[in-house]
């Protein structure tokens, strides 16, 4: 089983919709995929119209009173479960800081999940905290999507400052251009020079900005299955090879 | 939550039961597509006995549970031939390895053949997630045919949505549809008037309704004759080599009876059958023989070591070629007046048998008697053998033991059976030592026949004599250990707690009135 999270400091930068199409992706190529969506607002549960169990709360779930694998709900795709996210996620950083070990307790809590998936994608909150480093420890590739501005190139140098000072594993950053928009002359400059410039790797792979996965909100379905043939899905599916074979799951 | 299958009465009309099975929300149907099914399982019924039902559907092999027709196994079919034997199976899935082990040397064979179609469902809740799938299965017997049309009904649980799969189960439970009370394959099977699980090589004959003698013997030998001819066709054909086993077991098991029962029948009309069911034993005997052998090649090759195991291929080859004339041997002394004219002139004989003597002693006083007179004379036959006794001793010996067993099986509707069964295993242990003592012997003789006639057979003569020579040298150190342990296995059987229990088990035999 291999841990793939979508994270990055910057909020409103593609990381919803990159985890869903890339977890639906997934599973429409055979492997076993759960999606944790880990933000409150439960984005990536509303794509997929999976409401949490009432019980499935942050507190009962690390402290483990109720278990991840009842947590777990059944998409409409096969391959594809999902632990959607409950109302009280918001006060998960507070509680995770007070158990014991907060660091490795989200990689302790899918270590069970593994006889049952193949790969586990992880949606995160655009905060650079306890939880997000307990994130960090149990992904094999933290993928990172990048709107190309001088904003975000900032917030990429600042989340490979704070690998670095963690003392994490910063070949696990895995960066890419999202809602890449050709027009802007400013986007094009920055997708030329950043790569170069900064210490991450980049996918070769761009999402360009697109009206079709903007859509995802209004369609509530991955990318692939409303407008399979366009630009946007097909940029997805090339970013889930290139991911594929960094993760090799 | 797994899948769980429903049985659905005639009665119940498709758009009720989809109504019902949403509970409340809202229901989508998804498509449907068709369906065929074809039911494979061994001549006696391995696989049903297993619980299991072996399915080509959908370009598909299935192993599907019998109890709730739920998949256990599958693998994508390959094309060509129809497989026939465990090993011709995919491997894919475990199935073949699965498939070898219930099935072992037997050949599957068509069951039935159902064809229709499955017409599937969503029910989705107020965000339009689908929370339920269902399907509905509508199945009727093409080959053999029939009118009959079965339904099943099969709701597929989404994981995390367990409340609209228990609000389905209870609102079909109110429109009457349940659990499959019925395997679904016996619901097909009788509906095209096939009786599961109705061949078996185990001998079965309720004696309780034959007070007398003549009774009980002719009820045996109806049996007996009954397998004999049903597993004629498929000896004929060769599917497997069972049916000439069973056959050959059925005609071992008839002059055994004829001893046994001993004076039930006029001895003198049944003398010329006697004879004739040897003859047939006989002339059956040498395809047997082969059989053995070529079942085992796997066994032998692992006997001689890797650089001298080629030698063994023309052994092989040779074994096959005369297997193929016995075959054909045996096909035609089947197919020949001769053979039709004794069964049916058994068969005329058992419609209004003479009577012997003893004809009309009630069963379970001979029973009794008889019994005590096989098992004292395997105790005495057993005690007089010594390290130094000939060979033929144990080979007399075997032969007794086996009249015993099938006494034994003849006659246990008469006795408790778990008794019988206690009994019947401990004489199985010892038939066991004295059956592979006997194999092994015949096995080397066969051997030095190959030998014998190796000089003229082949120019390669040198590295097949010496597979032939390793072969014999393995199997004669084996048949040594074997007669070595004959003396600590019949001293098990001889304990006195199993002679009275024989003893027990003999003045149980009950006297049905
Ligand atoms: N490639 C794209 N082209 C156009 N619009 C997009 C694209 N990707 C996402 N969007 C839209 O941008 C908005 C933010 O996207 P998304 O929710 O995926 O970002 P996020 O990083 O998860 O945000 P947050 O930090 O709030 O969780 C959404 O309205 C979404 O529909
Ligand atoms: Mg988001």
């Amino acid at each position: 089983m291999k841990v793939l999270a979508v994270y990055s400091i910057k909020g409103g930068v593609g990381k919803t919709a990159a985890a869903v199409n890339l977890a639906h992706a997934a599973a429409d190529a055979g492997l076993r995929t759960l999606l944790v969506d880990l933000d409150s607002q439960g984005a990536a549960s509303f794509y997929f119209r999976v409401r949490p169990r009432k019980g499935a709360d942050a507190a009962s779930l690390l402290d483990r009173r109720e278990s991840v694998h009842r947590a777990i709900r059944g998409t409409d795709f096969e391959n594809l479960d999902i632990l959607p996210a409950h109302k009280s996620f918001r006060k998960m950083e507070r509680i995770l800081d007070a158990v014991t070990r907060p660091r490795s307790r989200i990689a302790k809590l899918l270590k069970p999940q593994r006889r049952e998936y193949d790969l586990v994608v992880i949606d995160c909150t655009p905060t650079l905290n306890l939880t997000a480093e307990a994130v960090f420890r149990a992904a094999d590739l933290v993928a990172v999507p990048v709107i190309p501005t001088t904003l975000s190139a900032r917030t990429l140098q600042m989340l490979l400052d704070f690998f670095k000072k963690q003392d994490l594993d910063r070949k696990r950053l895995l960066a890419f251009f999202s809602m890449l928009d050709r027009r802007k002359a400013l986007h094009l400059k920055l997708v030329e020079e950043l790569p170069a410039q900064s210490k991450a790797r980049f996918c070769r792979t761009a999402i360009p900005v697109s009206s079709d996965i903007e859509k995802m909100g209004l369609e509530r379905e991955p990318v692939a299955l409303y407008a399979p043939h366009t630009r946007g899905a097909r940029a997805v599916s090339e970013l889930w090879e290139e991911i594929r074979e960094r993760l090799d799951p | 939550m797994t899948e769980l299958n429903l049985a659905l009465p005639d009665d119940v009309q498709v758009p009720d039961l989809a109504t019902a099975l949403a509970a409340g929300l809202v229901v989508e149907e998804d498509g449907s597509t068709p369906v065929r099914r074809r039911y494979f399982d061994s001549f006696d019924w391995r696989l049903h006995r297993a619980g299991l039902a072996l399915v080509r559907e959908d370009g598909r092999w299935r192993l599907r549970r019998l109890d709730d027709d739920t998949v256990e196994l599958e693998t994508a079919a390959g094309g060509g031939r129809w497989p026939r034997f465990a090993s011709e199976f995919p491997a894919g899935g475990g199935l073949r390895k699965r498939l070898d082990k219930l099935l072992k040397m037997r050949a599957v064979i068509h069951v039935a053949t159902v064809a229709g179609d499955q017409r599937r469902w969503r029910v989705l809740n107020a965000d339009r997630k689908t929370v339920l799938r269902f399907d509905l299965t509508a199945l009727q017997p093409e080959k053999p045919a029939s009118d009959r049309v079965l339904r099943v009904a099969a709701l597929r649980p989404v994981r995390g949505y367990d409340g609209a799969a228990d609000r389905a189960r209870a609102e079909a439970a109110r429109l009457g549809v349940g659990p499959l009370d019925l395997p679904f394959l016996d619901t097909v099977l009788a509906a095209i008037g096939i009786e599961a699980e109705s061949y078996s090589s185990r001998f079965c004959a309720d004696l309780t309704d034959t007070p007398e003698s003549l009774a009980a013997a002719v009820r045996v030998s109806r049996t007996l004759l009954g397998t004999m001819r049903r597993n004629e066709a498929g000896l004929k054909t060769d599917l497997d080599t069972e049916f000439l086993h069973d056959f050959r077991v059925a005609v071992r098991r008839q002059r055994s009876a004829l001893t046994i029962f001993k004076g039930v029948f006029d001895p003198a009309a049944i003398d010329g059958f006697k004879r004739e069911f040897a003859a047939l034993g006989r002339l059956t005997g040498p395809l047997r023989d082969l059989d053995v052998y070529l079942l085992d090649e796997a066994r032998y090759r692992d006997m001689v070591p890797g650089a001298l195991q080629s030698g063994l291929d023309s052994l092989f080859e040779h074994l096959r070629e005369q297997r193929a004339g016995a075959l054909t041997q045996v096909r035609r002394a089947l197919g020949s007046p001769a053979y039709r004219g004794l069964t049916d002139a058994w068969d005329t004989f058992l419609a209004d048998p003479q009577p012997g003597p003893i004809a009309d002693r009630p069963t379970g006083d001979l029973a009794r008697e008889r019994l005590q007179r096989r098992h004292h004379r395997v105790m005495r036959m057993g005690r007089a053998i010594g390290s130094r006794t000939p060979d033929t001793a144990l080979h007399r010996l075997r032969i007794e033991c086996k009249k015993l067993r099938y006494l034994l099986e003849f006659f246990a509707s008469l006795w408790d059976a778990d008794e019988g069964k206690i009994l019947v295993d401990q004489l199985k242990d010892l038939q066991d030592n004295l059956g592979e003592f006997n194999d092994l012997c015949v096995q080397q003789e066969m051997l030095r026949a190959a030998l014998g006639e190796l000089t003229a057979r082949r120019k390669s003569a040198l590295l097949e004599a010496a597979s032939l020579g390793g072969l014999v040298a393995v199997l004669n150190a084996r048949q040594q250990v074997v007669r070595g342990e004959f003396e600590a296995t019949f001293a098990a059987f001889s304990r006195p707690r199993i002679t009275k229990r024989f003893a027990r088990l003999a003045s149980s035999a009950e006297d049905v009135a």
